[in-house]
């Protein structure tokens, strides 16, 4: 057995089922609460995983759903329309449909009402009671609620007989106190919940004054336009995907470092999720909020280095012997007892190899101001401004200027960052407005720092980030 | 004393009590690979909570090939691994070095050194040659296998072997010398 196999013995043999005792006293409890954070932490990731996935699914069936009830109402509005006569009366408002109202869902209610409304405006009937229009909505809106209506007005009105219609009717002038007693509660109608509904919109004041029900009138009743939302706050979410360039410079004396820091480091991918405000007016928008933004890049340093190593800490005795016993018997020996220091002065190459991905991560507050044109559903937001980075993290490893060592930033408060970073922005938003609540937008950007990463104090190259980037989201207008 | 094979079969029902004796047994030898492999006191700790709640974690994969202890030292050995990879990510390796090679004398063998001490000289070695020695001298892998497992190339894990004997040597020398001036 060779001497480095006995090295290997004797730890193998001392060490492998060596049992050390840990200082702490709590070990076994932080295993245990670190257990269960584990635990819920992996139940929380599925949890909004699930969420994740529900809300956007839940959101487009919502709108399948509200999208084709838009067109059953479409439909059933244009064929009232084609239906009616001019200066049709109340009677018109209330007829009854039994192939229109059966295809109406009762989660329609709130549109027709809404629709019924407008049609009542049209036909000069202000001097109808609020208690004769709450009859006639909920005749239409609601097939089995219109079917008991009509049997129990037809069981107090002895002149109704000859037709439904003429039987509201006749409630309308003479029987309002018998009618109130349907009690459709749930209907109230009103000119905001008209422009809530997202179907129509109500031209300004002057149309309620609308006495006929003619095709002009008609025409002046205008689909909502989504665009035109004046002083109204959203609220976005979104996720963005950033290149990052990065620009080093500095003076003459340390091109080295920046021309190998160039060729050594190379772009990563970054994500930067958030969470932002936009206050709308008439023609401009601002817009604030938080953002987290991860700056980096990957280093791939691997390098030789000669240094001249002085080890003054290894310390030898020297391997003379010499024969105790000076009459002459022999066998005595015995290592001097005369130390000497020993200081290594060999010249060691070194190897350096650092792989890793650098990463600066900030929460950011983004100011910005912009502007939106508008093409049907479509609207670009064109928008730019700066943003407050706070730095809330850092892990790197970054070459010296020495050009020899890497030295390591493990957190925040390296010597080497600055806490506070100013950036520049410039976003181009193409937003498709689901409704008039929710849009969707898909946003190209560009982020640039404005002062150096790296405090220059400690590191005298200039550190500038550039980001390139895409990222989409959902807008909810209030 | 519980048998292991209960304490298992508990811990796979994720029985705290079972989770309980389970780290009692085994926090003394687990501690003691963490420290080999991390150097210092307060970092082993860290690795030894990391690697008993992947244990806990994933007890349900020990499929009863081999020994359970072994392969709860496996994970606790990747444990102390990732952690020196992520936290301590620059090795020097020293290609050359003079540090003369004739100074080990019989001394291996013949010397009764407290493992205690031992560990003490395997904690004091650099972080790459800490942990070569650690996985080729005792848990007695190849140099092909520290290669994968390091993502290092096998003559790098054969010069950070050799290092770390010449450096253990040395301290075993010093250790030698003040055991011989106590005398």
């Amino acid at each position: 057995m060779n001497e480095k196999n006995k090295i290997d013995d004797l730890f193998r043999n001392a060490l492998f089922d060596y049992k050390e005792e840990s200082p702490s006293n709590n070990n076994e409890d932080k295993v245990f609460w670190l257990l269960n954070y584990t635990n819920y932490t992996r139940i929380f990731k599925i949890t909004l995983g699930i969420i994740i996935i529900a809300i956007p699914v839940t959101l487009f069936a919502y709108l399948l759903i509200n999208n084709s009830n838009l067109k059953h109402i479409n439909s059933i509005t244009e064929s009232n329309k084609v239906n009616q006569p001019k200066n049709a009366s109340a009677i018109n408002l209330t007829e009854r449909n039994s192939n229109n109202t059966s295809q109406i869902k009762n989660n329609d209610n709130q549109i027709v009402k809404n629709k019924i409304h407008k049609l009542k405006k049209e036909n000069n009937i202000a001097q109808l009671q609020p208690s004769n229009l709450e009859i006639s909505n909920a005749t239409i809106s609601n097939t089995e609620a219109t079917n008991s209506a009509y049997t129990e007005v037809s069981s107090v009105n002895e002149e109704s007989a000859a037709s439904n219609n003429a039987l509201v009717l006749k409630y309308t002038e003479s029987n309002i106190s018998k009618i109130e007693s349907l009690n459709a509660k749930e209907i109230e109608i009103s000119k905001n919940e008209a422009l809530k509904s997202g179907i129509l919109t109500l031209l300004p004041a002057e149309n309620y004054n609308v006495e006929a029900n003619t095709e002009e009138n008609i025409a002046k009743l205008k689909p909502i336009e989504f665009t035109k939302s004046y002083n109204s706050i959203s609220i976005e979410l979104s996720g963005n995907l950033f290149n990052t360039d990065k620009k080093l410079s500095s003076t003459n004396e340390f091109a080295s470092v920046v021309k190998f820091r160039e060729i050594n480091e190379s772009k990563i991918l970054t994500y930067a999720p958030g969470i932002e405000l936009k206050f709308n007016t008439k023609n401009l928008f601002f817009q604030t909020g938080l953002n987290y933004q991860i700056y980096g890049e990957k280093v791939n340093y691997n390098f030789n280095v000669i240094e001249n190593i002085i080890n003054n800490k290894l310390t030898y005795y020297d391997s003379l012997v010499y024969v105790r016993d000076s009459a002459g018997h022999p066998g005595y020996w015995r290592y001097d007892t005369i130390w000497y220091n020993v200081k290594d002065t060999s010249y060691l190459t070194q190897k350096r190899i650092a792989n890793y991905t650098n990463t600066f991560r900030y929460i950011e507050i983004p100011l910005l101001i912009g502007k939106s044109f508008a093409v049907n559903k479509f609207i670009v937001d064109i928008s730019t401004g700066f943003s407050f980075g706070f730095l809330i993290k850092a892990d790197a490893f970054l070459l010296a200027t020495d050009n020899k060592t890497i030295d390591r930033i493990e957190n925040r408060n390296s010597p080497y960052l600055n806490d506070l970073q100013l950036n520049y922005i410039l976003r181009i938003a193409l937003r498709y407005q689901l409704n008039e609540k929710w849009s969707f937008f898909v946003r190209p950007s560009m982020k640039m720092n404005m002062g150096s990463l790296l405090n220059q104090n400690q590191y005298p190259i200039q550190q500038k980030y550039t980001l390139y980037g895409i990222g989409m989201g959902m807008m909810y207008t209030f | 004393m519980e048998d292991i094979n209960t304490i298992i079969a508990g811990c796979l029902n994720k029985k705290r009590s079972a989770q309980q004796l389970l780290y009692k047994r085994y926090e003394g030898l687990m501690f003691g690979i963490c420290l080999r492999y991390i150097g210092n006191k307060v970092d082993a700790e860290d690795v030894l909570q990391e690697g008993f709640v992947k244990i806990f974690m994933n007890i349900e994969k020990y499929r009863n090939e081999g020994s359970f202890e072994g392969w709860m030292r496996k994970i606790m050995i990747n444990s102390a691994l990732t952690y020196l990879r992520n936290k301590v990510k620059v090795v020097f390796i020293t290609q050359q070095t003079d540090i003369p090679d004739d100074h080990h004398e019989e001394i291996y063998a013949e010397v009764d050194i407290q493992p205690s001490e031992l560990m003490k000289i395997v904690r004091s070695l650099p972080e790459g040659s800490r942990m070569v020695f650690n996985l080729y001298a005792i848990e007695e892998y190849s140099h092909k296998e520290i290669s994968v497992m390091l993502g290092i190339s096998e003559s790098t894990s054969k010069s950070q072997l050799s290092r770390a004997r010449k450096i253990i040597a040395y301290s075993i020398e010093k250790l030698k010398k003040n055991n011989y001036v106590a005398v």
